[in-house]
Parts: structure tokens; sequence; C-alpha cells
């Protein structure tokens, strides 16, 4: 089923489908969450909320772009849980943002590879959110700038240029990490 | 340009990071455990939007629109009989009726800054703008309607095709709603300027048309044509306008 079909059921009062909107999205809310924030428990807790904000408005949507709505809520919660922690002053990001992924399901995978994409995680939790966020969307998701920037509340300019500032810093940790190892 | 290593090595990354089925479960579990408390709340589709919107159209504002419509066999009665008025003289008549009708529908759009704010209560999934849009759609479609079966049945009458006879009734009916709706867009801020500015714009519109009635004996179709499909834009513009006044502003007291 179509994501508009979806839609329009649920905001029918057929409440069953929303379910399955959460299921069928939330590998990918999950995914954006841990990006954000580099916890699996916490990640896990924010597509909880994601879903659950969007429950609360799936009645007012009025957009045929779903993943993006879903994916710009969750961006929302992500910013609300940081600004959550830093009122508790508590650090911005995880310590050693490495030894919190636990990337468990890989043994078969070369020990180099998993190294890297522990550096790539960690590098990407020290970039500022609305790089990070930028370039998530754009390079994971393979969203476009103009649904980037509608989801992001700037002009597709401006994310452009986020993606392009982010990758250019990523760029830059990358090797310092490469060149400290 | 994209970067690609970092392409690659972010998709590898995000695709490789494992989803704990026990935590996805659980969320699930509780996503559900919502879904199942919260009651459907079913939205009305774009027609029954419509329809609601017809609906609540007061019914002293059909009277009044019958009136000035219902008014115009009448009209054309009293001055067939009493006068000796023939072909395009008909038209500064209609012309008052047809601007007449315009202005109860600007009375009626007013109401929601006043009392009985019921029917915007009943509307959540509609924000005041779009409930305006929607009730002139509604009010002047109905109102356009009516003008063109009175000009399928009476165009002959007065010596005219449907057609022509259409036009003339036409635009003079959407000039005067884009001038109402402008008026009402701009009233409150524009204040004393906006309705003398209207009230001139109409006057001279009426005026000219009543002082000299022959303009539709004498201008060609084609120019009527031309000034119709201005009326349309400047009325369809004054609609835009309209909904944009207030735009992302929910109006929802439910």
């Amino acid at each position: 089923m179509k994501d508009a079909h979806l839609l329009r059921l649920a905001k029918q009062g057929q409440t069953q489908y929303l379910n399955e909107i959460a299921a069928r999205y939330y590998d990918d809310v999950y995914r954006f969450c841990r990006f954000q924030t580099g916890e699996a428990e916490t990640a896990a807790d924010l597509t909880q909320d994601t879903f659950l904000r969007f429950f609360c408005y799936v009645e007012t949507v009025r957009t045929g772009n779903l993943k993006g709505f879903l994916f710009a809520i969750a961006r929302n919660v992500c910013r609300d849980h940081w600004r959550e922690k830093s009122r508790r002053k508590e650090e911005p990001f995880p310590d050693g943002a490495g030894t919190v992924f636990s990337l468990d399901a890989e043994g078969e995978l070369p020990q180099e590879r998993s190294e890297t994409r522990l550096m790539l995680q960690d590098a990407l939790l020290c970039l500022p959110d609305f790089q990070r966020e930028a370039v998530v969307l754009r390079y994971m998701y393979s969203f476009r700038y103009h649904e980037i920037g509608k989801m992001t509340g700037v002009s597709a300019a401006t994310a452009k240029s986020r993606v392009m500032q982010g990758c250019k810093k990523l760029r830059g940790l990358l090797g310092e990490r490469e060149n400290g190892r | 340009m994209e970067d690609r290593y970092l392409l690659e090595k972010i998709r590898e990354t995000g695709l490789a990071m494992d989803i704990d089925p026990g935590l996805k479960e659980r969320v699930l579990k509780n996503l559900a455990r919502d879904v199942a408390r919260r009651k459907g709340f079913p939205q009305p589709g774009w027609g029954q939007l419509l329809w609601i919107q017809f609906s609540f159209v007061p019914w002293w504002l059909w009277a009044s629109q019958l009136l000035a419509f219902g008014g115009l066999p009448f009209v054309e009665f009293l001055l067939k009989r009493y006068t000796a008025i023939s072909g395009w003289q008909i038209f500064p008549a209609l012309t008052v009726c047809v601007s007449a009708a315009g202005l109860l529908l600007i009375r009626e759009l007013e109401r929601h800054f006043s009392c009985r704010t019921m029917e915007i209560e009943q509307s959540c999934f509609l924000n005041l703008t779009q409930l305006w849009l929607l009730r002139v759609c509604c009010i002047a479609g109905a109102d356009a309607l009516a003008l063109l079966t009175f000009s399928a049945f009476r165009a002959r009458a007065w010596g005219f095709g449907f057609f022509p006879f259409a036009v003339y009734v036409l635009t003079p009916f959407f000039f005067s709603h884009a001038a109402f709706l402008f008026l009402f867009g701009h009233g409150k801020r524009g204040g004393l300027l906006a309705w003398l500015g209207t009230a001139v714009f109409l006057g001279a519109c009426v005026g000219i048309q009543t002082a000299f009635p022959w303009i539709y004996a004498l201008t060609w179709l084609p120019v009527w044509v031309g000034l119709f499909f201005a009326a349309a834009v400047c009325f369809v513009s004054q609609l835009m306008a309209l909904y944009g006044k207030m735009e992302g502003e929910g109006v929802c007291w439910n």
C-alpha cells in the first residue's frame, strides 16, 4: 500500500494503519535518531516519541511526503532531547562516542571496516546539529536539498551549504583521526 | 557535487547499525497500545468539507441572495412594463443586482469577526482563511450558476446570444466581488481609505454603466471578453490574497 493511501486511511479514523506506518518507518527513523544521539536505547526512545508526536498530528497532516514529515518530527524530537539534556547540565554529546556504538551484528566484517564506521559515527557526532542532520538526510536517505530545507525550516540553498560544510568538516575530522591512529 | 567516499561510508554505516529486535518490538508494542487508546478522529475529504461549509451558510444569506437574483426577473418585468428600455439598457440594472449579491457575501464573511463562530469550531480541519475561501467559493459559485441560468433563459428576450449576455453580466459580477474582497481584506487595516477606494471604484463602475449604457452596444465583444478575464483574474487574486492573509494561523477552539 502506498504512503498516501495509508495516510488517508489513518486520517479517516482507521487507526490500525498508524501501526503499519510505524512498522514501515521504524528502521529509518531509528537510524536517523541513532545518528543524532549515538545511543541505541535513546534512539529507540526518540523513535517512539517521534511516532507518538506523529499520531497526535496525523489528522492535520496535509503533506504528500510522509517520510519527510516523519523525519522533520524526528529532527525536532532529537533537538528537544538535546535541549533537555543540556538543561540538566549534562554533556551535550556522550563521551567517547566510539564506545557507545555497538555494531553487534558484524562479526564477519573486517575489523578495519568496522573501525572506520566507528570513526565516522564519532566524527558525525562532532558536527553541529544542523550540519549533522543535513548530511545524514542527504547522504543516508537521499533527500533532495529542497526537501531537507523544508524539513529543517531553511531554504534549499542553505540546506545545500550545510551539507557541503558538514562534509568538509567531516572529511577533516576523519583525516585527523586517520593520522592519529 | 556529492562526496562519493562519504556517501558510501555513511550509507554503509547506517545500514550496518544493528536494529535490536527486542527494542523494536518494545517500541512498536508501546505505539500499538497508544493507537488502541486513540479514538478515531476521521477527517472529512475536501468534498465533505465543501458540503459542510455549504450547509453552514445561514438561511438569511440564501434568502437575500434569492431576493437579489430572484429579483432579476421581477426587475426585468418592471423595466419592460414601465419603461421603454430594450436591449443593452437592461445591463446597468443587472450590475446593481449582482453587486448587491457581493455585498451580502461580504456581510457573511464579516460575521466571523463578531459572533456565531460556531462554524469555525465545527471546522477544525480548516483555518479561518481556508474557511473564508470555501465560503466564498460556495456562495459566489452558486451565484454565478444562478446568473448563467438567468442568462440562458433570458438572453434571447433581450436580443442577445447566451455567450455575450453571460459575459456582460458576469464581468461586473467578478469585478464587484473582487472589489468587495479587497475591501474585506484591507478594510480592517486600511480603514477609511480602503472603504473610500472601493466605494469610488464601484461607484465609477456602476455609474459609468448607468450613465452610458450604450457602451455595451458600442464596444466589441472581444473587449468585453478581455474585461471578463481581467475581472476573473482580479477575483482570483483577491481570493488568494484573502487566503494568504492569515496563513499558518490555526483557528480551532475544540
